[in-house]
């Protein structure tokens, strides 16, 4: 028997939709529940890095859903379908997912996006303790785009003052990854413009968290997350 | 059997700008066979160099001999390109369009990730990259843009080439060179084609669609995955490899 949506605040109905991906009531339940309660922002697409400077309510609907704490550590404690306890993960900075992690239930399913062990090498080369699904027992298959695409999974942030390292490696992954697939010739504008990164970064802290589904330009990502370093210094 | 120059660790890149000229020498005099073979005998004694390490097990030198040995591959690779190109009507034949595709990738390829690697200019590199870059424009002039397969490919684990350890589990960067290797990964068991795409921007360019594989809705014989990396010819099994199927398409729209 189903329960009552209606009785359910906006956190235990993403809970239960989490829990039930295949129940599409639920699914649109919470998504006319988060849109009446006004944590949507709705954004045309960015035609270039600058038209970012136009949309300075997005940043801002990221402060306030940091100050709302709308995730918590939830994200933490659902690994512990794959046998990982909050406290196991919490000793590291950041960790870096395979790309299904909140999606499947079962390790065997789990799929590493192709650049996250790079992604994960080059934070540690910087001191952070990072963890990668190898580094946290789980065994994850690979999955390898061949497309112009920078792929880096899911990457959670357990240590905020870590964010801008993580900006700097994503900025210096994607310019390596455009210098190595990218050459002379008149697709040279093509492949810059045409290349995308992809990654799902969760900023978790014990009250707060925030999330990032990104899918475009490095650069704009970039400028994306330094603008949220800058709100968190800040606020500090 | 190929005879192989000494490389001099005293004077790695003096000798090899040297060669470097002598080659250019032998392009413009039209001896394609004997720049060809002062390229290859360049590139043997680079390989010795990198199996028998006589420097030391551990030496940034080796880094450099891998780098000319890559272009010199490089060099070797362009000197095809400028042989062909004396054909005045090597366009006509597909065939030859195809492989003189693979080859000026081949080429570009080996001879840019020298360029980056270099920490001056080298004018001969750039009078090289100049005239692929004109070839290059010639295949769009008369060719277009074109269109490209992109494969994606589900491996159950990637071994990385450098420490034989699972490629998350060492400190090893793909991309970057450790004692002259490269550092790559390698599918360690059964790797899956699990789709492919037809994209303008593709990682691998030489899985290029070209007109005439097409018939109705069919891409007949198209490349999807190729087995180039700048440094194949120096692994054990140097051997070209490439994934040929035949595709239906929906809606194809690719010129």
């Amino acid at each position: 028997m189903k329960p009552n949506f209606s009785e359910m605040n906006l956190k235990e109905l993403r809970t239960y939709m989490l829990d039930h991906r295949d129940d599409d009531e639920a699914f649109y339940a919470y998504v006319d529940r988060s849109k009446a309660e006004g944590t949507w922002v709705k954004m045309p697409p960015l035609k270039s890095l600058e038209d970012l400077d136009n949309y300075p309510e997005f940043l801002e609907s990221i402060r306030k859903d940091r100050e709302k704490g709308s995730y918590s550590m939830q994200e933490l404690q659902n690994l512990n379908k794959f046998g990982l306890t909050v406290e196991q993960v919490k000793k590291y900075q950041v960790l870096c997912l395979p790309e299904n992690i909140e999606t499947v239930n079962d390790q065997d399913n789990l799929i590493d996006a192709s650049g996250t062990a790079n992604f994960s090498k080059l934070l540690k080369e910087q001191g952070v303790k990072c963890a990668n699904s190898y580094d946290l027992g789980l065994e994850a298959s690979e999955l390898e785009r061949r497309g112009l695409e920078i792929w880096l999974g899911v990457t959670y942030i357990l240590d905020k003052a870590v964010l801008p390292i993580v900006t700097g490696i994503i900025s210096s992954l994607a310019v390596v990854e455009i210098q190595r697939k990218t050459k002379l010739s008149s697709q040279d504008l093509d492949s810059r413009n045409n290349t995308k990164i992809h990654i799902e970064l969760r900023i978790i802290e014990e009250e707060n968290s925030t999330l990032i589904k990104f899918e475009g330009n490095p650069e704009m990502l970039r400028k994306l997350l330094e603008g949220i370093s800058d709100d968190q210094e800040t606020k500090n | 059997m190929i005879k192989r120059l000494k490389i001099n660790q005293d004077s790695l890149e003096e000798d090899a700008y040297g060669y470097m000229l002598k080659w250019y020498q032998l392009l413009q005099e039209r001896k394609y066979e004997d720049s060809k073979q002062l390229c290859l005998k360049y590139i043997t004694g680079c390989k010795l160099v990198l199996k028998k390490y006589p420097w030391g097990e551990e030496n940034q030198d080796y880094n450099k001999v891998f780098i000319l040995a890559i272009l010199f591959r490089g060099l070797q690779d362009f000197t095809y390109l400028e042989k062909i190109q004396n054909d005045k009507e090597w366009y006509k034949d597909t065939q030859k369009v195809e492989y003189t595709w693979i080859i000026m990738l081949d080429s570009k390829d080996r001879i840019e990730f020298v360029r980056q690697q270099l920490l001056y200019k080298n004018e001969l590199i750039e009078i090289v990259l100049d005239k692929i870059s004109s070839l290059k424009m010639f295949f769009i002039e008369n060719f277009g843009e074109g269109k490209y397969l992109s494969p994606d490919i589900l491996m159950k684990k990637s071994i990385c080439n450098i420490c034989n350890n699972d490629i998350r589990a060492c400190h090893h960067v793909a991309g970057r060179l450790y004692n002259g290797v490269i550092c790559y990964s390698v599918p360690s068991d059964d790797a899956l084609i699990t789709s492919v795409s037809t994209v303008k921007v593709p990682q691998d360019p030489r899985c290029r669609i070209w007109s005439w594989q097409i018939i109705g809705n069919e891409v007949k014989d198209a490349c999807v995955l190729t087995s180039f990396a700048i440094d194949d010819f120096l692994r054990e099994r140097d051997e070209k490899v490439g994934i040929f199927c035949s595709l239906s398409i929906k809606n194809i729209e690719i010129f």
